[in-house]
C-alpha cells in the first residue's frame, strides 16, 4: 500500500503572505486609477461634442474639491504605477545590445522614467501655455 | 552545551502523511555559531536533536539545487541563507510554498519533472550533422543569447516565487520556461516550432502577470521571468505570422 | 548523500563531455546486452534468497529498537578518525590508531538507533544504511593504506617508507569483505599501458625533468 498522501496547503490570502506580493497588488490596483483617468478624460471628450454648455457644465463639476481631491490621489497613484512599471520592465522585453554591452536594467528603468518624465513636464508647459 | 553557548530557535514546518493529519509547527532549540547556514542548523536538528526531520540537500554551496526552503516566508537556499541573519530572533523554516509537502521540508517533484520533459531541453539539431563533420560552432555573441538561461540549477525557488503557479498548478512556469527559451534561442537548435506550441498553449507564458519575484529569488541570476516575458512576445509574433506564412508558426 | 543529478543542465562546455559519456554508456550497455545473452542462466533462486538477506538486514535497522549509538556520533568520530590518520602525511602508528577505531566504530554500530520508524521519505534510516557502507569504505581506505608500505601520489609516508616502492608495491590493493572482521588485504598486478610511473616534481626539480623529458624525447 502506497503510504504517500501529500499535502497541498492553501493558497488564501497569498498576496499577503509576502511584501513582494502586497507591493504587486498595490502595483496592480493603481492601474483602476490609470483606467479611471482615462474614462473622466473621454467623458470630457463626449462633453465637448455635446456643445459648449454641456462642456462648461464638466469644467465647472472638475472644479468640485471631491474632484480635485481625486485628481491627487490619481497623480499619486499614476506616478507609483509608472515607477512600478519601469521597474520591471527590464525584465519584460529581450536584451537591448549597445556597443556590444547588454544595457543594464537600471538603464533601461531610468531612460524609462525619464522620457515618462519629461513627456509629463511637456504637457504641463504646454497646457499651462496654452491656458494663460 | 556549554553555559555560555549560544543559541537560536528554529521553528520547522512538519508534516508525516503517515500520522498528520495536516502540517504543524515545532520549534527546536539549536547551538548558533555566526558561521552557521540555515541548512546547517536544520542538520544539527536531525544529528542531535531529531532524527526523523526529512529535508533534501546535496552540496552545501549553492550548486545542486537541494536544499531549497521558505526562509522566514521567502524562497531561498539554506545553504546561503545565515542564522546570523535573523539571530537572535526565531527562525521560521517551512517547505517550498506552492508544492505538495510530501514529508516535512520535502515538496512532491513529479509535477516539475514532468513539465521539463515536456519542453525537449536538448538540442533538436537544426540540420542533423555526422561525426567527421566536427563540432557545431558558436560565436560569444550566438552564446550569449543562452548563456544566462542555462545556469538553471532546478532548484524550484520560482515556483515557490511564482503566485500563478500556485494558483494554477499546471502553469509550465518560470524554471521550465527559462530552459525551453535556452534551447529556442540557441544557433545549433532548430525545435523552436514544436516547443512555441507549448509557449502558447492553455499552460504556457499568459498565465504569467509579470510579479516579477521569481527573478529576485534567483539564486543563479537566470532572470526566468524575462525568458518568460520574452515569449510572450514570441508567442504573439508566432500568433499573427501564421496569418501571413500559412506553413510558419506553431499549430 | 540524498544526490540529486540534472541531466538536462548543460553548460556550453560540458555538452561535448555528456555526449561522450553517452556514447560510451551506450557502448558499454551493447556489450552488456551481449554478455547477458550469451551467458548461461544464473540460480535465480539463490539471487532471490541473497536479497531477501540484505533486504532483512536493513529493515531490521529501521525495526529494531532499544539502540544507543547516534548516526551522527558515528559518522563523526569516523570523520576525525579518518582525518586523523588517512591524510596526507601518513605513520603506521595513527594508521594503526585509524584501524582500530574504526573496528570499535563497526562494533558500536550494532547498537545504532534509528529514531524514525515511518515509510515514507525516511532520511535517518538512509543514513543509517549509508553509514554502515561508508565504514566499510573507510576500513578498505585504512588497512590497504596501513599495509602500504611505501609513499605512491596522495599517499605519502613519513616513516622511512618516504620513497615509491615499484618492486613491492606496483600493485592494486583488493579489500576482501570479511564477516565479522576487518577487510582482508591482498594485491593484483597492474596493467601499465602508456602512463608509466614516475616522479611528479615541482620547481626546479620540476623543470629539469621536464628539460630532461624533451631531451629524451628528440
Amino acid at each position: 500500500m502506497n503510504k504517500r498522501r501529500p499535502y497541498v496547503r492553501s493558497m488564501d490570502g497569498w498576496w499577503r503572505k509576502n511584501p513582494y506580493f502586497v507591493e504587486y497588488m498595490i502595483h496592480e490596483g493603481t492601474a483602476l486609477f490609470v483606467a479611471a483617468y482615462a474614462a473622466i478624460l473621454l467623458t470630457g471628450l463626449v462633453r465637448l461634442s455635446q456643445g459648449e454648455a454641456a462642456w462648461t457644465a464638466w469644467l465647472t463639476a472638475l472644479k468640485n474639491p471631491w474632484y480635485i481631491g481625486f485628481h491627487l490621489l490619481a497623480l499619486v497613484a499614476i506616478a507609483y504605477h509608472t515607477y512600478t512599471w519601469f521597474k520591471i520592465m527590464p525584465r519584460t522585453m529581450p536584451p537591448v545590445v549597445v556597443g556590444g554591452q547588454r544595457l543594464s536594467a537600471w538603464a533601461i528603468t531610468g531612460s524609462g522614467l525619464a522620457v515618462a518624465a519629461a513627456a509629463s513636464l511637456g504637457l504641463l508647459a504646454l497646457v499651462w501655455g496654452m491656458a494663460r | 552545551m556549554s553555559e555560555h553557548q549560544k543559541t537560536i530557535e528554529i521553528e520547522v514546518l512538519r508534516y508525516n502523511p503517515e500520522t498528520d493529519k495536516e502540517p504543524h509547527r515545532q520549534v527546536f532549540e539549536v547551538p548558533f555559531t555566526d558561521d552557521m547556514s540555515v541548512l546547517q542548523g536544520v542538520q544539527y536538528i536531525k544529528d542531535y536533536l531529531d532524527g526523523s526531520l526529512s529535508f533534501r540537500w546535496s552540496c552545501r554551496m549553492a550548486i545542486c539545487g537541494s536544499c531549497g526552503m521558505m526562509i522566514n516566508g521567502e524562497p531561498n537556499l539554506s545553504c546561503q541563507t545565515f542564522l546570523r541573519d535573523y539571530y537572535p530572533a526565531r527562525v521560521r523554516v517551512e517547505a517550498l510554498a506552492h508544492f505538495p509537502i510530501e514529508r516535512d521540508l520535502v515538496i512532491g517533484m513529479e509535477g516539475f519533472i514532468e513539465k521539463l520533459e515536456s519542453i525537449q531541453p536538448y538540442i533538436i539539431p537544426k540540420e542533423a550533422r555526422t561525426l567527421a563533420q566536427g563540432e557545431y560552432l558558436q560565436t560569444p555573441e550566438q552564446l550569449n543569447a543562452y548563456e544566462q538561461f542555462s545556469s538553471c540549477i532546478n532548484c524550484l525557488l520560482c515556483y515557490a516565487a511564482c503566485p500563478q503557479f500556485g494558483l494554477n498548478s499546471s502553469f509550465v512556469g518560470p524554471a521550465a520556461i527559462a530552459l525551453l527559451h535556452r534551447y529556442n534561442v540557441d544557433s545549433r537548435d532548430g525545435g523552436k516550432a514544436e516547443r512555441m506550441e507549448l509557449v502558447n498553449a492553455e499552460e504556457g507564458v499568459f498565465n504569467c502577470t509579470a510579479v516579477g519575484y521569481c527573478s529576485e529569488v534567483c539564486p543563479k541570476h537566470v532572470d526566468p521571468a524575462n525568458a518568460v516575458n520574452q515569449n510572450k512576445t514570441n508567442s504573439a509574433m508566432d500568433y499573427f505570422l501564421r496569418f501571413l506564412a500559412p506553413k510558419g508558426g506553431a499549430k | 548523500m540524498l544526490q540529486r543529478r540534472h541531466p538536462w543542465r548543460q553548460p556550453p562546455g560540458v555538452e561535448f563531455a555528456v555526449r561522450a559519456v553517452r556514447f560510451w554508456t551506450r557502448r558499454r550497455g551493447e556489450e552488456a546486452a551481449r554478455f547477458a545473452k550469451a551467458a548461461a542462466a544464473g540460480n535465480s533462486a539463490s539471487l532471490l534468497k541473497q536479497a531477501q538477506a540484505v533486504e532483512q538486514r536493513l529493515v531490521g535497522l529501521k525495526t529494531k529498537t532499544g539502540g544507543s549509538e547516534r548516526i551522527a556520533t558515528l559518522r563523526k568520530e569516523m570523520a576525525q578518525t579518518m582525518e586523523d590518520g588517512c591524510g596526507i602525511y601518513r605513520l603506521a602508528e595513527t594508521m594503526q590508531a585509524t584501524c582500530d577505531k574504526l573496528d570499535e566504530l563497526k562494533e558500536r554500530f550494532k547498537d545504532v538507533n534509528v529514531e524514525d520508524k515511518s515509510s515514507v521519505w525516511n532520511t535517518e534510516w538512509l543514513l543509517a544504511i549509508e553509514l554502515e557502507y561508508q565504514l566499510d569504505v573507510a576500513q578498505t581506505m585504512a588497512y590497504s593504506a596501513l599495509h602500504r608500505r611505501e609513499s605512491r601520489g596522495a599517499h605519502q609516508r613519513l616513516d622511512g617508507f618516504e620513497q615509491r616502492d615499484d618492486v613491492n608495491f606496483l600493485k592494486h590493493s583488493q579489500a576482501h569483505y570479511v564477516v565479522g572482521g576487518p577487510p582482508r588485504i591482498d594485491y593484483g598486478p597492474v596493467k601499465i599501458t602508456k602512463s608509466q610511473p614516475g616522479t611528479r616534481a615541482y620547481g626546479a626539480a620540476g623543470e629539469k625533468a621536464e628539460q630532461e623529458r624533451k631531451a629524451s624525447h628528440v
